[in-house]
């Protein structure tokens, strides 16, 4: 009886390992998507850590043994990698025991029996690779004493070798070929010293092949992932969840053009399990040809597929890093369309696929397309590689050149969920401080220049509202609607009010957080959505009348947004957190103590620490320099904003992306 | 014969009326005179030595009045700082007699401001200017003459200070006797120190890119710069500020904007921009406004800079001075003159 709960019990924590397995893998929605075809045997800590900003990694499998700590180190990194193991499935190198970290390698070597090589009529052993032999996957290949066939004992051995170990979600078969007749005339894929008909030869090996990934798939269970590499087989691919097609476009898929490739890898998915993971592989010994990296990755972002890029094929141990690669484009939310037609018929064009955040242009052409964007800005990456391309300029025309891609984001022009002053110029910074998008001009039509606007969703019903403060009133407006409005501060008071928007007690509801600016006192003012005020105190000296500006966040991670306050012009940039009934959890000074220009405050998590920053800009009179505290007023990381300004800066954060890390946005009123 | 005796009756009469005021009259004067005698006798003078003096010819009683009339007359307009004040300066000798060293003195009551120089284009020979005084030799008897003036003032420490009290003191000689006079001048008031300006840029100042598309402009592709207009004003509010502007035919409104105050309308009829500021503040403040504006020029158009906005006029009101002030700017062409980056790169190629 106990061991029958024992056994449930193990089935019931496999099946959930598998399905957050299946879940990790579902979970990448985004674009792009990129994988590393990496076949190191062993591998160290800082290549780990390089490993696990790729989504999809293709390690040899050897690191089970070399190196489980480092595939460990990488999805503590990055939990929602994919990692498969590299196996060849058809060949083994000859002299696998003179290297003594091949101890998979020396394994499987040792089971394969004699009769499972891969010989031609005269007993030798057919080589694809240099310094390796062939395996006869195929039924026609001999029985070992346990009456296994090579066909039977690799699925055996990646199941106990590979999928056993917990470090891998499946395995990634190298060559998996639908024929063999063209590695050499004179197979004897029977095993009887003849030549066989290549017919033969070929239905025989595919036979056996299948055999092999029908058998993983029996042996591993639905969720293990397995993806093959080679001339795509059709009759594989209900046993694959992708295909690697490896150095794209290749001459040996689809007849060898762009076209070919690229319909073959939009469709694969079509006959592949689920989740797909197809990867276009394309490599090229110069790193820096940056035009041959992006027309692959372009080609790739048409489907829903991988991309992964290194030297060539016979050196996949590259950790190359593009700026294309720190996109976030978001979901896909349209197929990919030619716009040289008007049909969608895969051909060599000029093709445009959008993103949530952006779009893809590939030229598959062999002509330079001019392409004018109407009523659309769009935006090149900004980066350091390519700078002509990644220059992070707005555009509304664009000249590719032919067997080019480029990745676009969609124009910015509003901040969400942190207060901004209407009409300002807003420069946008990654937490590092470098440039991380064009700036804009932040402006609300209808409301007043200067007017305090915060674009929150406040009652939970998927839209923001418009909290707006202005001539000493906060008005809240919905679909342009004025449902809420008081006025904080005494009637006389008409300068600047700081607003900001959170469930600071955890009722469900949010309240709206104000402070008076320059001019008024330095009290806190806590509002629900009734306009009722239901929490006041004064974050300063009560009779301090430089203002203050506030700011919510949790920055201490405990789920609850806490109140910080910058002190306003005339005090120290003294920066001071409190909870919501205004006990005072921090204080600290921004800038030197003796600075009395003023500090303004935002709060996001910039790191993804699940904790948010303090983030302050300098009032007037000092440089505009940015800082970024965590909650102990320890400085994250600090940057200059703009070069010689020392009129006041204001911040404000946003995720603009969607990807977890919020932005900062340094508003400037002198542009 | 009856009417006659009427007649001698009213002589006599008009006699007799006469002779009873000349016998009154004689009267009094008889009293006038008894009294007279009366007093005399009863005063008994008691003077000390020390008060008796030699005795002297009496003076001639001659009494010398100024026979200087002068007037000044101002304007009613206010005046911007670091320009001048026109002084009309009136006067007239009425006297037959010469007057000479007339030297008339402006100076400035209110604190912080300084009366820095007088300016005159055309002065009487006998006349001239010396520092914040206008000396004139001699005015003959029974002449007059008009000199106007340019009285400059310094700029005071204190940028809000608006309204300057000053005077004038005049001194002259005449007939050996030195004269003074002084008269109060109207208040000067200061019109705001205001500056209207605008740009157009495709890169911010600080190299941000603010316009989009090519750069020099192509034929049929859109391309878009960012037009500023801005005024800063120090010294008195201003109220109803309207700058006005004009799109030409192959240019659009765009759909991005930056008001960092009040609001503004576009006609499409007209292409005719407006941007509106009810009330400036005398203390300074950022007032801009931002404004994309998109060219799309046609094959005609290669080879041309291009007008981006065009008719560029503003007025507006100090609101202390009570005084209507406007002004026009040149057009913004896509020469871009205030973008350091883009700069001259504004004919279209195709």
């Amino acid at each position: 009886m106990k061991f029958k709960y024992l056994i449930f019990t193990i089935i019931f924590i496999a099946s959930f390992f598998s399905a957050s397995q299946a879940f990790a893998i579902e979970k990448k929605s985004s674009y792009p998507k990129i994988a590393n075809y990496f076949l190191k045997w062993d591998i160290n800590d800082k290549e780990a850590e390089k490993l696990a900003n790729w989504d999809l990694l293709i390690l040899d499998m050897e690191l089970s043994i070399n190196s489980p700590d480092k595939i460990k180190r990488i999805r503590e990194i990055n939990p929602d990698v994919v990692i498969l193991a590299y196996i060849t499935a058809q060949e083994i190198i000859d002299d696998v025991y003179s290297y003594p970290n091949a101890i998979l390698r020396q394994e499987l070597y040792r089971n394969i029996d004699d009769s499972w090589w891969l010989r031609d009529k005269e007993g030798k052993k057919i080589v694809y690779w240099p310094n390796t032999s062939m395996l006869n996957v195929s039924d026609g290949a001999g029985l070992n004493e346990k009456e296994e066939r090579f066909n039977d004992y690799l699925p055996q051995f990646v199941m106990e070798n590979i999928q056993s170990t917990g470090l891998w979600d499946g395995v990634f078969y190298d060559n998996t070929w639908g024929d063999v007749s063209w590695v050499d005339r004179n197979i004897d894929i029977n095993n009887n010293r003849r030549n066989s008909n290549s017919n033969h030869v070929d239905d025989l090996w595919s036979g056996g092949f299948k055999k092999i990934l029908q058998r993983t798939r029996d042996l591993t269970g639905d969720d293990f992932v397995i993806v093959g590499n080679g001339r795509v087989y059709h009759p594989y691919l209900p046993h694959l969840h992708g295909m690697m097609l490896e150095g794209f476009p290749s001459y040996w898929e689809s007849g060898g053009t762009w076209e070919g490739s690229i319909n073959t890898y939009l469709k694969l998915p079509n006959y592949t399990r689920k989740p797909s993971l197809t990867v276009i592989n394309k490599y090229h010994k110069d790193r820096e040809d940056y035009q041959k990296f992006r027309f692959g990755l372009g080609s790739a972002l048409l489907g829903d597929g991988y991309y992964s890029f290194d030297y060539d094929v016979s050196n996949h141990t590259q950790t190359w890093w593009y700026d294309e690669y720190e996109v976030y484009l978001g979901k896909s939310i349209s197929p990919p369309f030619n716009l040289l037609k008007d049909n969608n018929n895969i051909e060599a064009g000029l093709w445009r696929r959008d993103f949530e955040n952006g779009v893809v242009i590939v030229n598959s052409s062999q002509e330079k397309q001019r392409i004018v964007f109407e009523n659309e800005v769009l935006e090149k990456i900004s980066g350091t590689q390519d700078e002509q391309i990644n220059s992070g300029e707005k555009i509304n025309w664009l000249e590719i050149e032919a067997r080019d891609a480029i990745i676009l984001l969609k124009e910015m022009n509003i901040v969400n969920d942190s207060s901004f002053t209407n009409g300002e110029f807003l420069r946008v910074f990654d937490s590092a401080g470098k440039l991380a998008r064009s700036g804009f001009f932040a402006y609300l039509q209808g409301f007043s220049g200067s007017s305090q606007i915060l674009l929150h969703d406040l009652n939970g019903n998927n839209s923001r509202e418009q909290i707006v403060s202005y001539d000493g009133e906060v008005k809240v407006y919905q679909n342009s609607l004025e449902i809420l409005s008081f006025s904080p501060f005494h009637h006389g008071f008409k300068g600047k009010i700081s607003i900001a928007a959170a469930d600071l007690n955890g009722n469900g509801q949010k309240e709206i957080i104000v402070g008076a600016g320059p001019g008024g006192g330095p009290q806190v003012r806590v509002y629900n959505l009734q306009g009722d005020c239901v929490s006041t105190f004064f974050a300063y000296d009560k009779n301090f009348r430089g203002g203050i500006d506030v700011a919510v966040g949790d920055t201490n991670g405990n789920g609850k947004y806490e109140i910080i306050t910058g002190a306003g012009p005339g005090g120290g940039p003294h920066i001071r957190i409190f909870d919501y009934r205004g006990r005072e959890l921090s204080t600290f000074f921004a800038y030197d103590k003796n600075f009395r220009g003023g500090v303004n405050v935002a709060s996001a998590d910039t790191n993804l620490n699940n904790k948010y920053e303090i983030i302050s800009g300098s009032g007037p009179g000092s440089k505009a320099e940015v800082k970024v505290f965590n909650d102990k007023g320890e400085t994250i990381n600090n940057f200059l904003a703009i070069d010689d300004y020392l009129k006041g800066i204001n911040v404000s954060v946003f995720d603009s992306t969607g990807n977890g890390k919020a932005e900062i946005f340094v508003g400037i009123k002198h542009y | 014969m009856i009417f006659n005796i009427f007649k001698i009756i009213k002589k006599r009469k008009k006699r007799r009326r006469l002779h009873f005021i000349l016998d009154i009259s004689l009267s009094v004067i008889i009293l006038l005179f008894i009294v007279f005698i009366f007093t005399f006798n009863l005063y008994q003078p008691s003077i000390s030595d020390s008060e008796i003096k030699s005795p002297q010819e009496p003076d001639e009683p001659v009494e010398i009045n100024d026979p200087l009339e002068i007037e000044f007359s101002l304007s009613s307009l206010a005046i911007e700082k670091n320009s001048f004040k026109t002084l009309n300066l009136n006067y007239k000798n009425t006297s037959e007699d010469e007057i000479d060293e007339i030297v008339v003195s402006l100076e400035t009551i209110t604190s912080g401001f300084n009366l820095s120089r007088l300016e005159s284009d055309s002065l009487p020979e006998n006349v001239e200017i010396n520092g914040r005084d206008l000396v004139i030799e001699n005015i003959d008897g029974f002449s007059d003459e008009e000199i106007v003036l340019r009285a400059y003032f310094s700029n005071p420490a204190d940028p809000l200070l608006r309204h300057c009290a000053w005077r004038a003191l005049i001194d002259i000689n005449f007939l050996d006797e030195e004269f003074s006079q002084e008269y109060s001048l109207d208040n000067v008031r200061f019109l705001s120190d205001t500056n209207v300006t605008s740009s157009a840029y495709y890169h911010s100042i600080r190299g941000d890119q603010l316009g989009i598309g090519p750069i020099p402009p192509i034929v049929s592709i859109p391309t878009s710069y960012w037009v500023f207009f801005q005024i800063d004003n120090l010294g008195n509010d201003l109220s109803d500020f309207v700058f006005s502007g004009q799109l030409p035919h192959y240019a659009s409104l765009g759909e991005k904007k930056s008001l960092l105050a009040g609001n503004y309308s576009y006609n499409p009829d007209n292409n005719q921009l407006i941007w509106q500021v009810p009330s400036i503040d005398k203390s300074g403040g950022t007032y801009r406004a931002g404004f994309e504006i998109e060219i799309i020029p046609d094959k005609q158009h290669t080879g041309q800079v291009l007008n981006i906005i065009e008719n560029l006029r503003y007025r507006y009101k100090d609101s202390v001075c009570y005084q209507e002030k406007s002004g026009s700017l040149p057009n913004l062409d896509t020469n871009l003159q205030s973008d350091f980056i883009n700069q001259g790169q504004g004919t279209v190629i195709e």
